[in-house]
């Protein structure tokens, strides 16, 4: 099967594509042979953000290791 | 540039907390689960996430991330060895840097890596020397 990229790069995936991978994350690769899509690894788009939204951050560690080199001197 | 990298605590941290640089991240895993590049996380690191959690937020947080984190397309180092120690120790000693930043620099200096961090000011000076090549997440 063959799809058609227009200039404007948006591109139409087949059907049956789309129903297989409809709300997942597709990750772009050029390869030797051309570009393969494939979903992005599950442990990677799980781990990722797992501590949005709660108190840590790196701002916070930043001020740990102050806090800790402080407490070392 | 070697393709080998080395995740410090302050790049897990913005990863996991999807802060500014989580994509530069993203993309070195998503690289190492093809083979690409290598990664590299030693679990001194990921204590210091795991402390943070426990901390703030409580156990059960903590133990998920842990588990989250030992997923990853990334190897992770568990050992301190002779070699280690030694190259640890002597970061330590002449950046005056916790134990933790020594650790994490020494593997970094041992595998020829690259250390992917978050953390510029507290790296800086080390980073001047060029001993050590840093992959800065942003």
């Amino acid at each position: 099967m063959y799809i058609h990229v227009p200039e404007s790069g948006e591109i139409k995936l087949p059907d049956e594509i789309i129903k297989k991978f409809q709300d997942k994350e597709l990750e772009v690769i050029e390869t030797v042979e051309g570009v393969l899509l494939r979903p992005r690894p599950e442990p990677i788009s799980r781990a990722r953000g797992f501590l949005k939204g709660s108190k840590i951050s790196t701002e916070l560690y930043s001020k740990d290791k102050q806090d800790e080199k402080a407490k070392e001197e | 540039m070697s393709e080998v990298y080395v995740i410090d605590t302050s790049a897990l941290i913005a990863f996991l907390a999807d802060e500014e640089g989580a994509d530069k991240v993203d993309l070195l895993l998503s690289a190492a689960s093809r083979y690409e590049k290598k990664v590299y996380i030693h679990r001194l690191n990921i204590l210091e996430v795991y402390h943070l959690t426990l901390r703030e937020e409580n156990e059960k947080k903590a133990h998920l991330m842990h588990e989250l984190v030992s997923k990853l397309p990334a190897e992770i180092l568990e050992y301190i060895d002779e070699q280690l120690i030694e190259e640890a120790g002597r970061m330590k000693a002449h950046y005056n840097i916790s134990l933790a930043d020594a650790v994490v620099l020494a593997t970094a200096s041992l595998k020829h890596a690259q250390l992917v961090s978050a953390d510029r000011d507290r790296f800086e000076k080390i980073s001047k020397t060029g001993k050590i090549q840093f992959y800065w997440i942003r």
